[in-house]
């Protein structure tokens, strides 16, 4: 069911992937950050947040985990925290891809393939860490996740609340009539 | 010495006043309940009503085993407060623990606990999927224990429980004569900053990040709550680090100074007095503490060579410094390298974290007035020593006024900040037992016992469990400052062995 489908688009390309760029996880990014400074690098994961839109530029955190296939609520398996880095996408090719919404509680977000510069402290943007996209595709687009509520839990509360919250109301109730 | 064995009576008025502040937080667990409802979150406000209900019923029993109108003795209040601080973050699990975001009921009560005591470290899976009504609760938690839950009860009921839950929670000055006006200005306080850092972060949300409106309020009524509590939670995995703006950082630093203040200092300035600001012993110390922390950042991040321009090197240094001093532990930078910083940077961070921030803020570790009147009292023996025999040194600070600095006051300080010193190396020591460096383990231990949150990747969903337990301890007891636990574990102790 969580098969990821491939769909390129074509219209995204800027500049195309370069044989040089290499592909890397963002558990290598943490781990040796300094390495892959200004390298062709390209990371796939899912875009989560918000889309941080400024001119001529949109900022998404992309996390690449065990949650990208299935987030927990959705049938994922326990696996850690998130790990996450950030892509600095130029506006006209991003907005192309039409994205209606990133990962959240509600959908998980467009899965994509992302190359680019890896900046590290990157001392023109004020020394931020990121990922300047040159090309991406989408592999995978957003798709909403829904939780049913949990009724024998909320009905335990509810009993709860009234067995906690009568009593008390019932003895004021009292305490005023015998003033 | 004879143990009094605590008497029924003693029980029951512990139980009457756990129940009260089960009610408090009952009402402050329906605001979650209340935006799941809205936003549709089915699931999340089940387990919320479920919280609200266990809070109820324990509110119940706690008013049905005595009158209201008895008085609550030293010992008893602050046996109320230590329990009630491990009480909340348990019942207040709930809902963490009913998400599937948490492994164990253990690091649900880690989160819990982190969030009520504003230190910030979590163990939370896949944070960036979690429901906005649950991310909601865990930085109210942060505002709840920053301006003190019990202190929210007493600004509703006082009575005769006033003075010692006041002091139990680790506040030291009362601003007005009353117990009950002191803690009403607090939450005024915190009201009027709630109003304008948020509408500070959502604006700069809009305009400098580039989120959506609503998406920005979300942001800043999270933040707000974390960094004013000097919590240091965040909505995003990323920390401070996911706005990747110097506009969001430099008006998420506004908030952590102002967490950082005593109310005292809040009050001076609400009154104009700005000249007693400066002349304040703890204004004084906190200021120079944060210029040499500072300093030795600044000169660690730039022996280490990852910046290469003034502008970011300064940014990171002054925002990181802020962060561990102020208590908060947000982060622009992922865990794995602020573990690879070493050296002066890796020091400077660690030292401005156990220092901590003033007396009678949000903020948790030794406090600046503590570590004012050490210098103080070194400096007199000093001079002291330097005088002629008969020569006496008048020793007094001033803090909102002149004060006497006697030897009880100067045992307490002592005996506290040793305190601190003492649970920063055992929490260190258990994290090198486990196999981690002196430095990462030193690191993650002050940052817990100073409630502060700044991580270099110990805390983790994988992490021991005797490791867990030792932070969950030192977070509990750094922001209790050692008293209220001290007393709890007298009255066991007496319960036990007493006659």
């Amino acid at each position: 069911m969580r098969t990821i489908v491939a769909v390129v688009f074509a219209g995204f390309v800027m500049i195309g992937p370069s044989a040089a760029a290499t592909e890397v996880g963002v558990a290598d990014l943490m781990t040796a950050p300094e390495v892959f400074d200004g390298e062709e690098i390209t990371l796939t994961g899912e875009l989560v947040g918000d889309f941080q839109r400024r001119g001529e530029a949109v900022w998404v955190q992309l996390n690449d985990d065990p949650y990208v296939t299935a987030p927990l609520h959705d049938g994922g398996a326990p696996a850690g925290g998130n790990l996450g880095v950030a892509v600095r996408f130029p506006t006209r090719v991003f907005e192309a891809a039409g994205f209606t919404a990133p990962g959240g509680y509600r959908v998980r977000g467009p899965v994509v393939r992302v190359t680019g510069e890896w900046r590290f402290h990157d001392p023109e943007r004020g020394g931020e860490t990121y990922l300047a996209a040159a090309f991406f595709e989408v592999i995978e687009r957003e798709r909403p996740i829904t939780q049913g509520g949990d009724w024998p839990v909320f009905l335990i509360g509810l009993a709860l609340v009234i067995a906690g919250v009568v009593p008390r109301v019932a003895k004021r109730r009292a305490r005023r009539q015998v003033l | 010495m004879i143990l009094r064995r605590p008497s029924a009576h003693d029980a029951r008025l512990i139980a009457f006043f756990l129940g009260r502040v089960s009610y408090v937080v009952a009402v402050a667990g329906a605001l979650p309940a209340a935006w799941a409802a809205i936003a549709g979150e089915w699931s999340p406000f089940a387990s919320f009503t479920l919280m609200v209900g266990v809070f109820c019923i324990l509110g119940a029993l706690g008013s049905s085993v005595r009158h209201e109108h008895e008085r609550l003795g030293w010992s008893q209040g602050m046996v109320v407060v230590a329990l009630t601080w491990l009480l909340v973050p348990a019942i207040g699990s709930i809902p963490l623990l009913l998400s599937g975001h948490f492994g164990d009921p253990l690091d649900a009560f880690f989160d819990a606990m982190s969030g009520l005591t504003t230190t910030g470290l979590s163990v939370i899976q896949d944070l960036d999927h979690l429901a906005p009504s649950l991310n909601f609760w865990r930085h109210l938690l942060h505002f709840l224990g920053g301006q003190g839950i019990v202190l929210a009860a007493l600004s509703l009921f006082a009575g005769g429980a006033g003075m010692t839950l006041f002091y139990g929670e680790g506040r030291d000055e009362r601003i007005f004569p009353s117990v009950t006006s002191t803690a009403r200005f607090i939450w005024a306080v915190s009201i009027v900053h709630l109003i304008f850092g948020v509408a500070l972060l959502t604006g700069v949300g809009v305009i400098a990040v580039g989120l959506e409106p609503l998406r920005a309020v979300f942001h800043g009524l999270m933040i707000f709550m974390a960094g004013f509590d000097t919590g240091g939670f965040s909505p995003q995995s990323t920390s401070v680090g996911y706005y990747h703006s110097a506009a969001f950082e430099a008006a998420t630093a506004v908030l952590m100074v102002a967490g950082a203040m005593s109310f005292g200092l809040h009050f001076a300035l609400w009154r104009g007095r700005r000249a007693e600001v400066f002349r304040n012993l703890e204004t004084r110390t906190i200021l120079a503490t944060f210029g040499v922390t500072l300093v030795l950042t600044i000169v660690g991040m730039a022996t280490l060579g990852i910046y290469s321009d003034v502008f970011g090197l300064t940014r990171q240094s002054l925002f990181h410094t802020l962060s561990a001093h102020s208590g908060t532990g947000f982060s622009t930078v992922p865990s794995s390298e602020i573990a690879a910083w070493g050296g002066l940077a890796f020091g400077g961070i660690a030292v401005a974290m156990a220092l901590g921030g003033m007396a009678s803020s949000t903020a948790g570790g030794v406090k600046a007035l503590r570590i004012g009147l050490t210098v103080k009292l070194l400096r007199d023996q000093v001079r002291q020593v330097l005088l002629p025999e008969r020569g006496i040194v008048r020793r007094g600070y001033y803090q909102s006024g002149r004060r006497r600095l006697t030897p009880e006051l100067a045992q307490a300080v002592m005996a506290v900040s040793l305190l601190f010193v003492a649970m920063y190396l055992i929490g260190a020591g258990v994290g090198i037992a486990y196999g981690f460096s002196l430095q990462s383990a030193l690191f993650e231990s002050v940052s817990a016992g100073a409630n502060v949150g700044l991580s270099a990747g110990i805390t983790d969903p994988s992490m021991p469990t005797l490791l867990q337990t030792t932070y969950i301890a030192e977070m509990w007891l750094g922001r209790l400052e050692f008293v209220a636990v001290f007393a709890l574990i007298g009255f066991v102790v007496s319960a036990v062995r007493g006659k």
